[in-house]
């Protein structure tokens, strides 16, 4: 089961002794993992440091690797247990990211809908105040919505990493996407 | 309130599922034919799609150059430390958590599972206000939400892996934690 992802490939490789699969898997998920992590403990150092220890998690556990899901929903899983932890420790640093686009406006100073404007356009133009609507969703709300709707899991794939049910994903998301939704509402991020 | 409205708000939450692409057979064929008669509707799935094709257009932040290699020299130092003896661990008070703890967590978050909000079936739902922990239900529809999904989260927890035993320990102390604030 999972054998045709090559994901699955390489960790049963690792787990067979290849460290060059270590390497691989890491240039093919840090990327989509920090991002995630990102989003989730709202701050880039953290975050960094998170994808360090999963990738370590991933290391540590290779001999008893047994692929009964995609590599990447076993990843995240790793990776959003981490996250919540990290999000519940009473000393956090305060958050800070590197890569949000302009200042720091609330999310309702952005610019309206144009339906004449190409999609793409709008799209980016929205980003960086969906992305600070984002960090102010629950925890959980965020992690399911990125997971589904940037990532691309199924609701099954989003309720494994979460560790929760697919009844609760279904809710999680739309939860968070009436609120970004209602949130950029005016400003507005309606197509 | 009219017909519509009320199909609207039947439809609310499988608007979300339609745009994952989650929603399928009867339920996806009854969502299609109220979208061809509610604009409302049409309105709002085109403005999830583009809180979504938002999100998808935020900026990655680069991963730096030398993450891969502290990772690695992270891997080799742990190995070192492996080869020398671990120092006597002290015993952990969570450990002995009777299962009656780890039972009625199971239980909440069925119960919270079955509560109204979350199903069509509010008669089956447990009274919550029998169940040891209900004080901490009386917050924010979000925390509990979030509780509701921690404690689901414990009751379906692997106690031999590690992650899953600190994981099992945060959210014990958790309820300890709500647990004292409400009595206290």
């Amino acid at each position: 089961m999972h054998q045709a992802d090559p994901d699955v490939r390489l960790m049963l490789a690792l787990r067979d002794g290849d460290e060059s699969a270590f390497d691989a898997l890491f240039r093919r998920w840090a990327g989509p993992l920090l991002h995630y992590l990102e989003r989730l403990v709202r701050d880039t150092a953290s975050a960094e440091e998170l994808v360090q220890e999963s990738f370590l998690r991933v290391y540590r556990a290779r001999e008893r690797y047994e692929p009964d899901a995609r590599f990447s929903t076993w990843l995240y899983t790793i990776a959003s247990r981490l996250a919540f932890n990290e999000l519940r420790r009473p000393q956090r640093r305060r958050p800070h990211r590197s890569s949000d686009p302009g200042p720091d406006a609330p999310a309702s100073e952005l610019p309206a809908a144009q339906p004449a404007i190409d999609a793409v356009v709008h799209a980016r133009r929205c980003a960086g105040a969906v992305g600070r609507a984002l960090d102010e969703l629950p925890e959980r709300q965020r992690a399911a919505l990125w997971l589904s709707a940037v990532e691309g899991l199924s609701y099954a794939e989003v309720a494994r990493s979460l560790e929760t049910t697919e009844k609760s994903v279904k809710a999680l998301v739309h939860r968070a996407r009436v609120a970004l939704a209602d949130r950029l509402k005016g400003g507005e991020v309606s197509a | 309130m009219s017909q519509l409205d009320r199909d609207c708000r039947e439809f609310e939450e499988d608007l979300s599922a339609f745009a994952d692409r989650e929603l399928s057979g009867a339920p996806q064929a009854r969502l299609r034919e109220h979208l061809a008669s509610c604009a409302s509707c049409r309105a709002r799935l085109a403005a999830f799609e583009g809180v979504d094709a938002a999100l998808r257009a935020l900026e990655p932040t680069p991963v730096p150059d030398a993450l891969l290699a502290r990772t690695r020299e992270r891997i080799v130092a742990e190995g070192r430390s492996r080869v020398q003896p671990a120092p006597p661990r002290r015993p952990l008070r969570w450990l002995a958590v009777p299962a009656g703890l780890a039972a009625a967590a199971a239980a909440l978050a069925l119960a919270l599972l079955w509560s109204p909000r979350w199903s069509e079936h509010p008669a089956a739902a447990p009274d919550v206000a029998e169940l040891p922990v209900a004080g901490v239900l009386a917050r924010s529809s979000d925390e509990e939400l979030e509780l509701a999904l921690a404690l689901e989260a414990l009751a379906g927890l692997a106690p031999e892996d590690d992650l899953a035993l600190i994981e099992q320990l945060d959210l014990l102390e958790r309820l300890d934690q709500l647990d004292a604030k409400e009595r206290g």
